[in-house]
């Protein structure tokens, strides 16, 4: 109900032409008077009175609603800064422990719980048959994202010649296999809970060296320092030139060139440091050692012969430092690698 | 001494409101009282439930109002809600006596605005935006017998159709219905006479005093 519903009624009812004369008179003077109520028989004049009564309520509804609408908006200061304290201290708690989880994609391996076992490298001239694994999840290789870099967190130091070929495989998954690193890995941490953490979305065969990498040109194996002594006794004497430590590897274009003349994955400012450091004859007689050799599909130095020798000794070496070095980009022609060797004889 | 309250008579029937009339005056909730509490309240408390109240008990006035001069059920629906938040905005800024007429006001100007920005504009008769001033203080004792002869002076000046309706209205007593059977005009023809002839009665007074 309305303050004025008896006016309004009283107008309806002159409007309906249903009052009497004497009160239409009255109502009429009085607006003759009043431009708020000639306005307001004027307004109803102007409509239906159905439909005018349904306006109305609708009104009704409409300021009722606006009304509860401002109760919702309005919120006692206290209660504003309850609910700030709560967003704050939610935030907090949730940053806490997102920080503190370790990442959904990592995972965490024991390498004293081995399950996979490399093949034991041949490091130098002995080999030594080395029983370690690594555990890990494998991942579709469709999934690794080509410009993503794969960190593998080794906490290992490991001294290997430059160039030094460390073949790769497709599991395990760090492609840590056969290989002087890997020797001196496994070997340090044999008994050891070593944590390999890598991310299996983007796994993918990450060598040690000049390994080739499937599928990723970029990778980046971040090996930690650890037990460097024992590497360094496990590797000393057995693998020549171990004087680069591969804290950090990156191997850039490792996928072999399907075309051109071939060369070393590694390039060649690397490959001639690895023969450098490595051609070695114990013999007095220093020389050039010229090799011929094709490469296979896996970037293997095959048909190795020798175009021009020292001696077997020497021509061996040569051999044995080219198949023991960094693959090679892939091509159908025939290279020929020239070996300087210098001498390591010193006169009694 | 007869002329002068014949001249009272015809005076104040023609141009003074009917005081015992007043249209809110026998409202049994529309209370100026009740008003300026609730508006006491809500400026107090700022709550917009008793503005709310407020407003809700002079929501048919507003949309009658607005319904008069927009001449759309729909869009006076619209403008009451509008002229809501106008009253919001506006009625702590204001200082309002009495709270039913502020609104009438308030809505007008809104209506006439609306109009004017949708260059809508239409005619609203004159006397809808004057005020006629209380001419009964005007007035001394030695001038009546002059006024009331230029009265019925100017009555006479009258076209015939409002000097028919002046006189059938105002000092007959005829309601609107009943001037329409006397005189066959249509009830907008005798509403515009009314209203026409009011003003123009004003305007020779407003002269014929000056002189």
């Amino acid at each position: 109900m309305k303050n004025n519903q008896p006016d309004i009624s009283l107008i309806r009812k002159y409007v309906n032409g249903e009052l009497d004369a004497t009160a239409m008179y009255k109502l009429e003077r009085q607006a003759e008077n009043d431009p708020l109520l000639m306005d307001v028989i004027r307004g109803m004049e102007n409509g239906e009175q159905a439909e005018d009564e349904g306006r109305l309520v609708e009104i009704d509804q409409l300021i009722n609603r606006r009304i509860e609408q401002r109760k919702v908006q309005k919120l006692t200061p206290w209660k504003l800064w309850a609910a700030a304290a709560s967003l704050i201290l939610i935030s907090a708690v949730t940053g806490i422990l997102v920080y503190n989880k370790p990442s959904g994609n990592m995972h965490t391996a024991d390498l004293a719980k081995t399950q996979n076992n490399i093949p034991a490298p041949v490091v130098g001239e002995q080999n030594a048959k080395i029983e370690s694994g690594i555990q890990y999840e494998s991942a579709p290789l469709d999934r690794i994202d080509t410009t993503t870099v794969v960190k593998a967190k080794v906490p290992v130091s490991v001294k290997a010649p430059v160039g030094a070929r460390i073949p790769s495989t497709k599991t395990p998954p760090f492609g840590l296999n056969d290989s002087s690193s890997i020797a001196a890995l496994s070997s340090a941490h044999q008994n050891k809970a070593t944590a390999i953490e890598y991310d299996p979305l983007k796994e993918a065969p990450v060598s040690v060296g000049y390994g080739a990498v499937r599928n990723s040109p970029v990778i980046t194996a971040r090996m930690m320092k650890k037990s460097e002594d024992t590497i360094n006794r496990a590797l000393a004497g057995r693998v020549a030139g171990i004087n680069t430590e591969l804290n950090e590897v990156t191997v850039v274009s490792a996928s072999p060139a399907k075309s051109g003349k071939g060369e070393p994955v590694v390039g060649w400012d690397k490959y001639k440091l690895y023969l450098e450091q490595n051609a070695v004859t114990n013999s007095a007689r220093a020389g050039t050692v010229i090799l011929a050799f094709k490469v296979d599909g896996n970037g293997k130095p095959i048909q190795i012969r020798i175009v021009k020798g020292i001696n077997d000794a020497a021509n061996q070496k040569a051999e044995e430092l080219l198949v023991g070095g960094s693959k090679w980009t892939s091509t159908e022609k025939e290279i020929t690698l020239k070996i300087k060797f210098r001498s390591s004889f010193v006169l009694p | 001494m007869q002329a002068t309250e014949l001249f009272h008579k015809q005076f104040k029937k023609i141009f003074l409101p009917c005081r015992s009339m007043n249209w809110f005056s026998n409202s049994k909730k529309s209370d100026p009282a009740s008003d300026e509490l609730l508006l006491k309240q809500y400026l107090k408390t700022g709550d917009l439930a008793v503005l709310g109240k407020l407003f809700q008990q002079h929501a048919s006035m507003v949309y009658y109002v607005c319904n008069r001069y927009l001449q759309d059920s729909e869009k006076s629906k619209d403008a009451v809600m509008q002229i809501f938040e106008e009253l919001i905005v506006k009625v702590g800024k204001q200082e309002i006596r009495q709270f039913a007429s502020w609104l009438y006001v308030l809505s007008r100007n809104y209506c006439l605005m609306q109009l004017r920005s949708g260059k809508k504009m239409q005619h609203v008769p004159f006397e809808e935006f004057v005020e006629f001033p209380d001419m009964e203080h005007q007035v001394d004792h030695e001038g009546k017998e002059k006024q009331l002869t230029t009265l019925e002076k100017c009555l006479e000046k009258l076209p015939d159709g409002q000097k028919q309706s002046i006189r059938l209205f105002f000092l007959d007593e005829k309601c609107y219905k009943d001037i329409v059977e006397c005189t066959g005009f249509s009830l907008n023809d005798v509403k515009s006479y009314i209203q026409n002839g009011k003003r123009n009665l004003k305007i020779c007074m407003d002269k014929n005093r000056e002189k």
